[in-house]
């Protein structure tokens, strides 16, 4: 899961990163509302955007991506608490709120809400045939069995779970696993993708040439 | 008569009015008494002086040497007994001469004096007067006329009962016409009362200023007063929400620093800061919402609801979009609350929110007159609990999700606009939360 968070707060946004992160999400980090709306485009699963943000304020930045058709998830923390503010946010486009101080189980258990909600499942649950996961206990099923999956394989599962019967590119798979800001190796992707497919079996991964890879729905 | 209609001005007014017209017009109609007997008197001594002249022309030598009248005098009352008009001629040497109307009566003739004088003929009270002539002949002659008063009186007595009555006509017309004045002076103070009725129900936000000069005063420093109150009531809001800003970023970094303590296998001292900081949160919401809400006391606002109701379930569908709940809205048109947008958002988000969480699949908001009820379709609060969950900081299940202060907070919020929260048994199963509002006219 690759998470855009806007939060202008350095200390809340670093501690915040670092238990998404934990979490098995990847979490990239802006600090002001501006920056959010030129980089929001960018294939991230979910956004979780301050309201209160110094410049441009975070309601208007899910108003401005909405109307740019921009459909990511977004989850609006406030301060405040005062509904007027989150019937203002949740109107402005927003799926959801959560108040500060933020409970690390119940931000991560919302962005996964709002991410099988986008991706058209309905159950706690990611299905894609006889492929099952659950990303908030970190367990996977094939054909009702568990799954050995490595944090990596988990997560690259999870990414193509929720984008199952669409083409992911390698880029958007590097993005999806792994945050800008550190060594990205394209054919380490290659490398995984042959591992999952091992534990997965090699058909349910399609290599579609020059585009990248599709989980078959 | 209660205290407050004497305490009016109107009253005041109208009453001062008519004590003054009604002492005005007595004196006036003393005056007027006054001058009509006095108009009367002289018209009376001026025909009497006309029958003197008259009778003064008519003696004659009679043929014993005295005098007499040569013929009756006009005016027919001088021929009855008693009539009141009465004349005598009195001749040194001679009896006196006398109009049949005296009958055995004589008057005091006064040569020595031509002056109108009261006099009495028998004993009756008259009104006469005796001038010295030659007669025919030379001889010198004392003509006396007189008149009884009674007859005087009778022509004053018969005006009074009129001047009486259209005194008494003029005084009501003249207080009549005083209640009038004043309502209409004081129709600028009354449409300023109506207005101070229009601001407390929120249909305008400042008094006309094109008011008469003596209210202008009055009127622009109450404008200022309610700017002074507008603002203050942005700054309590502004500030109420900063302090929230400011607790809660801190408190953030605790919760995550216990957290962190829990994964390092500080699981008992993560758990209690946690608890704790729970705890804070609870009460920062709860008696934040309490101040903000405090502050817009008595400013009077007017929220039309449907609006509002929509905005919110807007909102709410939103938010509990996996869920699929139906959300149904039935305002009625044009509805309007006595309570102010931000407080009636937040009292009714808190219940529509509260019964999406609980519904099975829907949730009804209806509004009419004074009074939204808000039901779901879900399991309800059994009678005994139903206390609970309007005190702060109980969660009555503690898996769906909520801070347990939002009932709490409504209630409370309800108390600062005298409005009441009743829970009940909805008719499809669920919660009925009923808010009543006072009606908005004149509270």
């Amino acid at each position: 899961m690759r998470i855009l968070l806007v939060e202008d707060g350095a200390e809340l946004a670093r501690r915040m990163v670092a238990n998404l992160t934990r979490h098995g999400m990847t979490c990239e980090w802006l600090t002001t509302a501006e920056d959010a709306e030129g980089f929001a485009g960018d294939g991230f699963t979910a956004m979780v955007v301050d309201i209160g943000l110094p410049g441009m304020s975070g309601i208007e930045l899910v108003r401005r991506l909405r109307a740019r058709a921009i459909a990511t998830p977004i989850l609006i923390l406030t301060a405040r608490g005062s509904w007027q503010e989150k019937v203002e946010g949740l109107n402005a486009g927003a799926d959801d709120f959560i108040v500060k101080p933020v409970r690390v189980e119940e931000l991560v258990a919302r962005l996964h809400a709002l991410a099988r909600r986008a991706a058209g499942h309905s159950g706690t649950r990611l299905m894609a045939g006889s492929l099952a996961l659950d990303p908030a206990s970190g367990e996977a099923w094939l054909a009702d069995a568990p799954l050995a999956l490595t944090a990596s394989e988990f997560r690259l599962l999870q990414l193509l779970l929720y984008n199952a019967g669409r083409t992911l590119t390698r880029q958007a798979i590097i993005d999806g696993l792994y945050r800008i800001d550190t060594d990205r190796d394209a054919n380490a992707i290659e490398v995984l993708v042959g591992r999952l497919r091992r534990k997965i079996g090699r058909e349910r991964i399609a290599t579609m040439r020059g585009l990248g890879y599709r989980l078959s729905a | 008569m209660n205290a407050a209609l004497r305490n009016s001005l109107r009253f005041r007014l109208i009453v001062g009015s008519a004590i003054l017209v009604t002492i005005a017009i007595m004196i006036a109609g003393l005056f007027i008494a006054n001058l009509y007997q006095i108009h009367t008197t002289e018209r009376f001594r001026s025909e009497l002086d006309h029958h003197l002249e008259e009778l003064v022309a008519l003696i004659e030598l009679g043929p014993d040497g005295g005098r007499q009248v040569r013929q009756p005098l006009s005016d027919p009352l001088f021929h009855f007994d008693g009539s009141g008009l009465y004349w005598q001629i009195d001749q040194a040497g001679h009896p006196p001469l006398r109009s049949r109307s005296l009958g055995r009566n004589l008057l005091i003739a006064r040569p020595d004096d031509a002056a109108w004088a009261d006099s009495t003929a028998g004993a009756e009270p008259v009104l006469q007067r005796t001038q010295v002539v030659n007669g025919p002949g030379g001889a010198r002659l004392a003509v006396t006329i007189a008149s009884a008063r009674r007859l005087l009186e009778a022509q004053v007595d018969q005006f009074h009962p009129d001047l009486a009555w259209s005194m008494a006509i003029l005084a009501l017309l003249m207080i009549g016409g005083a209640a009038a004045l004043v309502r209409f002076g004081l129709k600028p103070v009354h449409r300023l009362g109506d207005q101070v009725d229009q601001l407390r129900r929120g249909e305008i936000g400042r008094l006309d200023q094109r008011v008469p000069a003596e209210v202008e005063p009055v009127v622009v420093r109450l404008n200022q007063l309610l700017d002074g109150q507008a603002q203050l009531i942005a700054r309590a809001r502004t500030e109420s929400g900063n302090l929230a800003h400011h607790l809660r970023t801190p408190l953030a970094l605790i919760a995550d620093e216990a957290e962190q303590l829990r994964l390092t296998g500080h699981e008992a001292s993560a758990d209690f800061l946690l608890a704790r900081c729970d705890a804070m949160r609870r009460h920062i919401d709860y008696h934040l919402t309490r101040a903000a809400a405090a502050g817009t006391r008595g400013a009077g606002t007017m929220t039309e609801v449907a609006p509002l109701v929509g905005q919110i379930v807007a909102a709410m569908e939103r938010l509990h979009l996996a869920r699929a709940i139906e959300i149904r809205a039935e305002i009625a048109p044009g509805m309007m609350l006595a309570c102010e947008s931000g407080d009636l958002a937040e009292i009714l988000s808190n219940l529509i929110d509260n019964g999406c969480k609980w519904a099975r699949s829907r949730v009804t908001i209806q509004g009419e007159g004074t009074r939204i009820a808000v039901s779901d379709d879900g399991p309800g609060i059994p009678i005994e609990r139903r206390a609970d969950a309007v005190a702060v900081g109980v969660r009555l299940d503690s898996a769906t999700p909520g801070t347990g202060l939002g009932l709490a907070a409504t209630r409370d919020l309800l108390q600062f606009y005298d409005a009441a929260l009743q829970l009940d048994a909805a008719p499809e199963g669920g919660l009925l939360a009923v808010i009543s509002f006072r009606p908005a006219a004149r509270q």
